[in-house]
């Protein structure tokens, strides 16, 4: 049995366990996972011989310390991926997931060390600022007040990319915070007010203008 | 001699177009799209111009159908002359488009409409100046006054010109043009559309692309960004060097209130529900008279007329239908549309949009998709085809679900017909309460069941304007003219049908299989079935064909309150009229059309026996 389908079945269990604070069944499992329910049976097996999974008299498994560790091992590898390949690589958000999904289970600990290490020197400061040496605490559009006066230090990846640069939302431009409506955005760009919902606007990264 | 409009949304572009050709207009549906092309003949020194109002578009590189299709036409040299019509008072931002424009050399005169309100904003914009730089005439107007207007014409005809100014894009960029065009021997455009992923010549573009590839990898962004970048740049230098700014009063007017959660969300519903309200009052009001003017002067003649039995079903049949016809049309619809052109030019839809970002966002949806659900209030037919525009396969499928629920005009006929005239105004407003429950309901389950991803709204929330009344009116008319076509002839063909078969008593026999669930599970007489069944070609005709089945315009004598509100109920849900099927297909594919059908009836049943059931007990 190979390791992408162990981690993934440990991924599963975690998730299920964090959602509704139990364990689950095979055949849920298989479900989720979308093995075929004797496979699923087999790899289970397997972990519980690990010692990576325990499994109660009616048939609900249940990571173990141990399991929960590894599962927790998989998880963090996920989302460095993740964040490099959106946020270096400029991947939008879905095809970062599932390339993580896949890259998660066979890359070593040292290259996601590296890669971490590599995010956080590089993520302070992204697009225009690494020319300029500035240091400024990038945030998101999403973050920002009504009446804040800012300035776009860069644009992640999204697929609405094209029509914000149509309307003037490039990296340098100036931009104030008219309206919140919950999370959803109004901003004047070029004297026009463009409201943006927060999926967007959490691409948008943004300093404060001076 | 073929003249084409092109600008910015919200430029007062279609004001211009309704100026320059007057009546006449002809509307046409691209091939393919959604999108409507408005055209007309204009006559100037005896010289016949034909004038094609373009949709308006942010930029002529993007991949929506309003922008394919303007750049599909632009490159095709669909037009002799273009006028660009850009907004004076938010030039920086209109000088983008006019730059992309420039590259295609084709050639251009620029209109700087909304002169009369960038000179009370104090922004003064010197022509000779603008002229020098980008080598084309440009002409201020004012398009709500009527200033300057019927210089435009004359002035395209006389002195369009391709225009020299060139937009210097980053040294890769021209680096690559100029191997592209040094390979190929194409011109500057082509290469540079090419470096896009766009146009016809395979060579030309698979080049590019390996160009392309290295010049994302060095700048580690995607090229359409660079050169939006670019142009931005030159935009500004460009409004930097033409515009000055005496004063700038910054007021927001009542957009201070009207975005803000409060009283932003209570102004919003009390304005749908107005709208609501009004459409019901007034359309119900001359609903009546329209029916009783019918019945007077066609209905009731025939009835005297003594005719062989046959001949006097089928007329019979055809007077019924144009009477629902031009009854439910004219009152309801175009009082709808209406309203609807008037909320829509105002600039208020987009703020609809913004304030319902959120909510929609339960759904899985996004603000944008306030705007067909709205338009579905009138008819689902355009509102299902409007959701195009919104983004992925997952919010059109559930935006497909949601709007099929909302009650059309037609149905809005059905609930006050029958319901708010026969059992009271306050269970025809529950029906809409049901109804709005249900909608909230299978929305937040969709957007949990659904697979895929949402993108949001990127939407720009024009200034409030006041709406010009011609402009109201003809919108209105185009949409009434469209509804008309589709609906006139399909409730003829049906009127007749259904007289056919109560006449050769097929009607019996279908009457006789449903009776048993009718009765026993809805509480329903027998002939209720029937129309229910028609009802499924037009909504409203499951009004109609009741009272004809009934025998009589006054229903309660034949039904009781209960059951002439449960049989509104189950025929507002009930499987979405045919026009909306044949749509559905069209637009969501045959999965999603079938789906929704079965949905809406196993919908309509249960709330239909839910009803009955409750009343028994109570």
């Amino acid at each position: 049995m190979d390791t992408v389908e162990r981690e993934d079945t440990i991924l599963t269990l975690m998730r299920v366990y964090e959602r509704s604070g139990h364990g689950s069944k095979a055949d849920d499992l298989a479900d989720q996972t979308r093995f075929p329910v004797h496979k699923i049976m087999n790899i289970l097996d397997e972990l519980v011989l690990m010692g990576d999974v325990q499994v109660t008299g009616d048939g609900i498994y249940t990571l173990t310390d141990q399991g929960y560790t590894l599962a927790a091992t998989v998880m963090r590898r996920h989302h460095v991926l993740e964040t490099f390949l959106k946020e270096m690589l400029g991947m939008d958000h879905e095809t970062a997931h599932e390339e993580a999904c896949t890259m998660e289970h066979h890359t070593s600990e040292n290259t996601i060390n590296r890669l971490r290490s590599f995010l956080k020197t590089t993520r302070e400061c992204p697009g225009p600022c690494r020319i300029h040496h500035r240091h400024h605490s990038c945030r998101t559009l999403t973050d920002c007040p009504p009446g804040e006066d800012l300035v776009i230090e860069a644009i992640r990846g999204c697929r609405r990319e094209l029509r914000l640069a149509d309307l003037g939302l490039v990296p340098g431009e100036h931009i104030r915070v008219m309206e919140r409506m919950a999370d959803t955005l109004l901003i004047r760009v070029k004297d026009c007010d463009i409201a943006i919902s927060p999926e967007i606007a959490r691409s948008v990264l943004v300093g404060v203008d001076r | 001699m073929r003249i084409g409009l092109i600008g910015n949304p919200n430029v007062g572009k279609s004001l211009i177009f309704s100026h320059l050709t007057g009546i006449g207009v002809e509307v046409s549906n691209y091939p393919g799209t959604t999108v409507d092309i408005l055209s007309g003949i204009s006559c100037i020194r005896h010289v016949p111009v034909e004038i094609t109002d373009l949709p308006g578009i942010y930029s002529l590189d993007g991949e929506s159908d309003e922008e394919r299709l303007v750049r599909e036409m632009i490159i095709s040299r669909s037009f002799d002359v273009l006028v660009l019509v850009l907004d004076a008072t938010h030039l920086e931002r209109n000088l983008y488009l006019m730059l992309q424009v420039l590259e295609h050399q084709v050639p251009l005169i620029v209109v700087l409409n909304m002169a009369d309100e960038a000179e009370d904003r104090g922004i003064v914009i010197d022509t000779a100046k603008f002229e020098e730089l980008c080598g084309v005439p440009a002409l201020l107007t004012a398009a709500t006054i009527g200033k300057n207007l019927p210089e435009i014409i004359p002035l395209a005809l006389e002195k369009a010109s391709v225009g020299k100014f060139r937009i210097l894009y980053d040294q890769h960029i021209e680096a690559a043009i100029r191997t592209l065009t040094r390979l190929s021997g194409s011109d500057r455009i082509s290469s540079l559309l090419a470096l896009q992923g766009t146009g016809t010549d395979t060579s030309l573009v698979e080049s590019a692309a390996t160009i392309a590839r290295e010049i994302e990898e060095e700048h580690r962004m995607p090229i359409s960004r660079i050169l939006a970048g670019n142009r931005h740049h030159a935009a500004a230098e460009l409004s930097h060097q033409i515009v000055t700014r005496t004063s700038s009063p910054e007021s927001r007017g009542i957009d201070r209130w009207l975005l803000r959660p409060f009283p932003g969300v209570p102004i919003m519903v009390f304005v749908l529900v107005s709208l609501l309200l009004c459409v019901f009052f007034l359309g119900s009001f001359f609903e009546e008279i329209i029916v009783d003017a019918f019945d007077m002067l066609l209905i009731n003649p025939l009835e005297e007329a003594h005719l062989d039995p046959l001949v006097y079903e089928l007329l019979f049949s055809f007077f019924i239908a144009i009477q629902a016809g031009i009854g439910i049309a004219f009152p309801f619809v175009f009082i709808f549309y209406l309203l609807m052109s008037l909320v829509e030019d105002t600039g208020y839809m987009s703020r609809i949009a913004f304030l319902a970002d959120r909510i929609m966002h339960r759904f899985g949806l996004h603000g944008q998709a306030i705007i067909p659900m709205v338009l579905g209030l009138g008819c689902n037919v355009p509102a299902i085809m409007a959701i195009r525009q919104i983004g992925t396969k997952r919010e059109r499928h559930i935006a497909a679900f949601l709007i099929t629920m909302v009650p059309c005009s037609a149905r809005t006929v059905i609930i006050a017909g029958i319901v708010a005239v026969f059992v009271g105004i306050y269970a025809a407003l529950s029906i809409y309460l049901i109804l709005f429950v249900l909608i909230l309901f299978t929305g937040i389950v969709l957007s949990r069941i659904t697979p895929g991803s949402q993108i949001g709204m990127v939407l720009e929330v024009p200034p409030l304007r006041v709406p010009s009344p011609g402009m109201v009116l003809t919108r209105a008319w185009i949409h009434i003219k469209e509804f008309l076509v589709i609906a006139m002839p399909l409730l003829i063909v049906s009127s007749i049908i259904l007289g056919l078969l109560g006449f050769y008593g097929i009607m019996d026999v279908i009457e006789h299989y449903t009776a048993p669930f009718m009765e026993g599970l809805l509480g329903l007489p027998s002939f209720a079935s029937t129309s229910l069944l028609f009802g499924i070609l037009r909504k409203e005709m499951a009004f109609e064909t009741l009272i004809i089945l009934a025998g009589t315009a006054d229903l309660t004598t034949v039904m009781t309150g209960l059951q002439l509100y449960i049989f509104a109920l189950v025929s507002t849900l009930f499987v979405p009229c045919i026009s909306t099927i044949a749509v559905l297909y069209r637009e969501q594919g045959l999965k999603t059309a079938v789906q929704i059908s079965l949905f809406t009836v196993f919908l309509g049943l249960v709330a239909g026996i839910m009803v009955n059931a409750v009343s028994k007990i109570m």
